[in-house]
């Protein structure tokens, strides 16, 4: 029985992996109390772009972008494009859970070796990508709903803590400031759903991947603006850019009466669940990569080795939280545009003029 | 102690996942893994070691600075 996934299934995989590790580390703080307004430019940018994405979904429904890339481009052409993307994926699953380590270590593990945490995280990613996709699927579904509820609820919980003047002055920063940012939020989390494409082999039959991405875009936007206002409304600049995890520090802060407080192990509950699925996303890519690389009928067979890839690249990355930070800061943006624009871009095109000419054929 | 788990992770994954895939005479798989987990298991086993191993990001960065 060919392994499938449904609508819903997808719209939650897309809001957990935009959820990944930008809920945690933040993104896009350039224009300091004015980055929500970053962030609303970034969602609006991120439509045409996830739009393309879907668009090229829709030309070649039931196939996802490495097929795509083969019958557009041939073996050869082919291969080299594909094994650009699997660079891509690997390294960003490297990058996610580097991430982690970095969260875990500042936070509650300073001691525990990084190769323990990140080796053990890499054996529930490799379980959940050999599991069956609708596995994946059903884990995103409740995941998803439990990382809202938590969302919520620290939002209700800190509405004691809040100060409406942490967003004052609205406009202070320039035009450019503030579009600096929404082009640090649009690269990351948003254009990197690209990952996401490699997995339409397993969408459901008459699966509309415009509605899809449209819902996920817009149900993760609306989290990420809920996360963003909590964070930016109850610690403010300058606290938020100094602390590298501006969601754990305002969890942190919440206390409801006298009882209730240091909730923020819940933050650190949200970032496992989301990195697991994220690098789980990204390792069945590269894997679904490989295999077409190599030839190899069933991916599966090879997830283990792939998976050891990502966690060597996670071991070796960054030396320290600086390093991230640096990279996060200066090189990501440039990094991403080839593999996030560039190449689905003339994937896309090719695929307009090949369909056109198979039409007037006709 | 770094040394120790490396050592165990790779020992559960050529047991339980390497050697049942050489029995099922998988030619390209079997290439495919073996040279993945020879390389991986070298620079991790180095990182262990506390023996510098370059990051990829350092190319990265060097391109990047080099071509702006």
């Amino acid at each position: 029985m060919k392994e499938m996934i449904s609508s819903k299934q997808i719209i939650s995989l897309i809001l957990l992996f935009v959820f990944g590790t930008s809920v945690v580390i933040g993104v896009g703080f350039d224009a300091h109390q004015d980055s929500w307004m970053s962030l609303l430019i970034a969602t609006i940018f991120s439509v045409p772009l996830l739009l393309m994405y879907a668009r090229l979904l829709m030309l070649y429904p039931g196939k996802g972008l490495f097929d795509i890339i083969e019958m557009l481009f041939g073996k050869k052409a082919g291969k080299v494009l594909i094994a650009i993307m699997i660079w891509y994926y690997l390294f960003l699953g490297g990058l996610v859970l580097q991430n982690f380590f970095q969260f875990i270590s500042v936070t509650t593990l300073p001691k525990t070796p990084k190769v323990l945490i990140m080796a053990l995280m890499m054996l529930v990613v490799i379980y959940l990508g050999r599991s069956n996709i609708s596995v994946l699927g059903k884990w995103g579904i409740v995941i998803s709903i439990t990382i809202v509820i938590v969302v919520v609820l620290t939002f209700i919980f800190s509405i004691g803590n809040i100060d409406i003047n942490h967003l004052l002055p609205i406009f202070e920063h320039s035009p450019k400031t503030i579009l600096k940012g929404a082009v640090k939020m649009y690269v990351f989390p948003y254009a990197e759903l690209i990952t996401i494409l490699p997995l339409a082999s397993f969408f459901k039959k008459g699966t509309n991947s415009y509605k899809v991405f449209m819902y996920g875009l817009l149900l993760s936007s609306i989290m990420l603006i809920t996360i963003q206002m909590r964070n930016l409304l109850t610690i403010g600049f300058p606290l938020m850019e100094y602390s590298f995890f501006s969601s754990y520090t305002a969890a942190r802060i919440i206390e409801v009466g006298d009882f209730f407080s240091r909730i923020e192990g819940v933050i650190t509950i949200n970032l496992l669940f989301a990195v697991i699925t994220k690098t789980a996303i990204c390792l069945i890519a590269a894997t679904k990569g490989m295999s077409k690389l190599f030839n190899i009928k069933n991916y599966k067979d090879i997830i283990v080795p792939v998976g050891l890839i990502i966690l060597m690249l996670s071991i070796i990355v960054y030396q320290s939280i600086f390093e991230m930070e640096e990279f996060k800061d200066k090189y990501v943006v440039i990094y991403s545009i080839p593999f996030q624009f560039i190449i689905p871009f003339i994937i896309w095109i090719t695929a307009e003029i090949k369909k056109k000419s198979i039409k007037v054929t006709n | 102690m770094k040394i120790v788990i490396v050592l165990i992770l790779y020992f559960f994954i050529v047991v339980f996942d390497f050697i049942p895939l050489v029995k099922k005479r998988m030619k390209k798989e079997k290439w495919f893994y073996l040279s993945t987990l020879i390389i991986t298991f070298i620079v991790i086993m180095l990182d262990s070691m506390s023996i510098y191993v370059p990051s990829p990001a350092l190319l990265i960065k060097f391109i990047i600075d080099s071509v702006l």
